[in-house]
């Protein structure tokens, strides 16, 4: 895997420099949040929450930027994108599934990323 | 750049610490809210100079939250950059309308963010240095006029309005700023005339006004005093010519009433020209200035002469400021000589001019304000009894005084020709206090003895000439061709006074150099016709006999001794 696709690796490295010895801690309070994030999104999908889901997306997208997660900060961004200004149907509620499905996977890559090099 | 205070508010933990973070690494103090209600309740505990507010939070949110803190900062200017992940146009647009400065997209730029916190640092205390200024110019000002309500409380009592509200008098004032530069002077003499002053000082507002006090406290100070109109234009002058700078001057004019002879005496100088209008057939007359204002010229090169006209009752003088010619209307154009002469000419009646004048410049002007002080003045003759008593002079002599003394005065013809002893005499006689309760009868006695002596007995001038107000004027005009002709000639002033401060006896003895007169004759004419205010001639002695405990005319006429015993007793 390359980093590259996942994350934004220039800025991450400002990041570090930034939070010097707070950064661990910050990394681990992002993947505690993100984590606490798929659940919330799984239940306001199935309780047809339009609302609740685009402002969980609107936020994750927010965080993940910050820590540099380019690729799970776009997919946020798809997924309040398709939300916005409108209640979806039930073939679309199916497609937005699919696009939590994407953001799971994707928060798993970068949750095994930043394991790692909290481990190093 | 240290101890910026910044408020962060965002309810994402990763964020806010990030934020945190960088703000701190900067060097800033840093209070954290978590959502919109927390952070509306850390600006009222921390006052902090900026605020990070993140746009969609749980709650109230940030916007709303924005205005809150907007609402409570009042006056004082609290930055406040919203954070967000927004991409729309829109809803950036409407960041901003609640109230934010700027915004912030995530993921931050340090660079970026600190240098935005730092420019709004900047704002907020150039914000805050001109509110500072903004307070001590308000504090300057407060001080300002509160000094300027003190002088003018001062100013009041020096150019005070003295005997403006007599009956015979209608004035309208209305200045452009507290301080007037123009002056309504009035007062009476203590021998029963009026002095009347307007003057318009160069520019306006206090350097114009300050000129006013020392004119005024020589106005009211020689008035009272019994100095004529020419000595006092001229004292004033000179003042005002020694203190005011060079440029700056006053155009005044001064009118003396004559309430028994019915005559006025006028100086005008660098004023518009007044009127006088005829209660007869409603005749106007323009009355011109002739001389330079007054403070121009030295008092060598200054001039003093006055016109003297017939004034009877109810003809009625007119003067006014420029301002009031000046005065525009909403098209630029001046009030003017012309509209103000119309309304003289056309209304109704003598006694509506001074009202159909205000009307018609209040029409003319419409919302249109005064680019000058605006003043208008009426003066009227009437009888003097409708004048209400004359007013005692000022009070201010010395409560113990000289009581036995005498002095003899000789005047030659060059002081008789341009010198008025009655302020000097007055003066001395005043310092007796038992006689400062009668200085205006006084006067009256001292001003007709003397102009009995210089005028009947010196030049030798026919008291019958006075019969009529043509000849009245012609009598003035004689008595002025043989005063300057004359060659040699002299009245003599004797005085005496005797008693303690209970009472005491004052003797005035006119002694002239010419050949005396029939006096017994006059005397006895003048008792068969008592309270004939119309005939001139003589009218002086039957006053002072009521006045004076005893009145004789010596040797062959040309000596007249008056006693005078105070406390006066019962009405005199």
């Amino acid at each position: 895997m390359s980093s590259q696709e996942h994350f934004d690796n220039e800025s991450l490295q400002t990041l570090q420099e930034i939070m010097e010895d707070e950064f661990n801690e910050l990394i681990e309070l992002f993947i505690s949040d993100s984590g606490k994030r798929l659940p919330a999104m799984e239940l306001a999908w199935e309780t047809r929450n339009a609302v609740g889901l685009r402002m969980e997306a609107h936020s994750f997208k927010g965080s993940s930027a910050n820590v540099c997660a380019r690729e799970l900060s776009r997919l946020n961004m798809e997924l309040e994108d398709l939300l916005r200004d409108r209640t979806p149907d039930d073939s679309e509620w199916q497609e937005l599934h699919n696009k939590i499905n994407a953001i799971r996977a994707e928060t798993g890559v970068v949750h095994d990323y930043f394991q790692q090099m909290l481990q190093a | 750049m240290t101890g910026i205070r910044v408020l962060i508010a965002d309810d994402n933990l990763v964020d806010r610490k990030l934020l945190s973070r960088i703000v701190r690494n900067q060097g800033n103090t840093v209070v954290e809210a978590t959502c919109g209600e927390e952070a509306i309740l850390a600006f009222r505990e921390h006052h902090p100079d900026i605020v990070l507010m993140d746009v969609l939070m749980p709650g109230i949110g940030g916007k709303e939250a924005a205005r809150c803190i907007k609402a409570e900062a009042g006056e004082d200017m609290v930055p406040i950059i919203f954070l967000t992940s927004l991409t729309d146009a829109h809803d950036l647009a409407a960041c901003l309308e609640s109230g934010g400065d700027d915004f912030m997209n995530k993921p931050y730029n340090p660079v970026v963010l600190e240098a935005k916190i730092r420019s709004f640092y900047r704002m907020r205390d150039m914000h805050r240095t001109l509110q500072a200024q903004r307070d001590t110019i308000a504090v300057h000002n407060d001080h300002l006029i509160r000094e300027q309500e003190t002088a003018k409380a001062v100013f009041d009592n020096v150019a005070h309005h003295g005997c403006l509200s007599s009956p015979n008098i209608r004035y309208m004032l209305s200045p452009l700023a507290v301080f007037n530069g123009d002056v309504l002077l009035a007062a009476r003499c203590p021998g029963g005339g009026m002095h009347v002053l307007l003057g318009d000082f160069t520019g306006h507002g206090l350097p114009a006004a300050i000129g006013a006090m020392p004119m005024a406290e020589i106005f009211y100070g020689m008035t009272a005093k019994g100095f004529g109109i020419r000595d006092i234009v001229r004292e004033i002058n000179l003042k005002l010519h020694n203190i005011l700078p060079v440029g700056f001057f006053c155009c005044a004019t001064m009118a003396a009433l004559d309430f028994d002879n019915k005559t006025t005496s006028l100086w005008m100088g660098g004023v518009p020209d007044g009127y006088l209008l005829r209660s007869k057939n409603r005749e106007l007359e323009p009355l011109c200035s002739t001389h330079l204002p007054l403070g121009v010229l030295s008092n060598a090169r200054f001039n003093d002469s006055v016109i003297d006209l017939n004034f009877n009752n109810d003809d009625r003088l007119f003067f006014w400021s420029d301002g009031i010619l000046e005065a525009r209307n909403s098209a630029g154009e001046m009030f003017g000589q012309e509209r103000l002469e119309h309304v003289m000419r056309y209304s109704i009646s003598p006694t509506l001019v001074f009202e159909d004048i205000q009307t018609a410049l209040s029409e003319f002007q419409g919302t249109q304000k005064n680019d000058d002080d605006v003043t208008l003045l009426e003066v009227v003759m009437m009888d003097r009894e409708l004048l209400g008593e004359t007013p005692v002079g000022p009070a201010n002599a010395p409560a113990s005084g000289p009581l036995d003394w005498s002095l003899s005065y000789r005047l030659g013809p060059q002081s008789l020709q341009t010198f008025n002893p009655l302020p000097l005499m007055m003066h001395i006689i005043m310092e007796v206090p038992g006689l400062q309760s009668i200085n205006g009868q006084l006067y009256s006695v001292l001003s007709e003895l003397y102009s009995n002596a210089l005028e009947h007995g010196v030049l030798g001038l026919d008291s019958s000439l006075k019969h009529s107000p043509e000849g009245f004027m012609r009598y003035y005009q004689e008595r002025e061709t043989r005063l300057q002709q004359m060659g040699n000639g002299h009245v003599i002033i004797e005085m005496e006074h005797s008693g303690n401060v209970e009472h005491g006896r004052l003797v005035l003895r006119f002694r002239d150099s010419g050949p005396g007169f029939d006096w017994q004759t006059m005397v006895n004419r003048s008792r068969c016709t008592p309270g004939d205010a119309h005939r001139y001639c003589g009218r002086g002695i039957p006053l002072l006999s009521s006045i004076c405990t005893s009145l004789e005319y010596k040797e062959k006429g040309n000596v007249v001794e008056a006693e005078i015993m105070w406390p006066p007793t019962a009405e005199g």
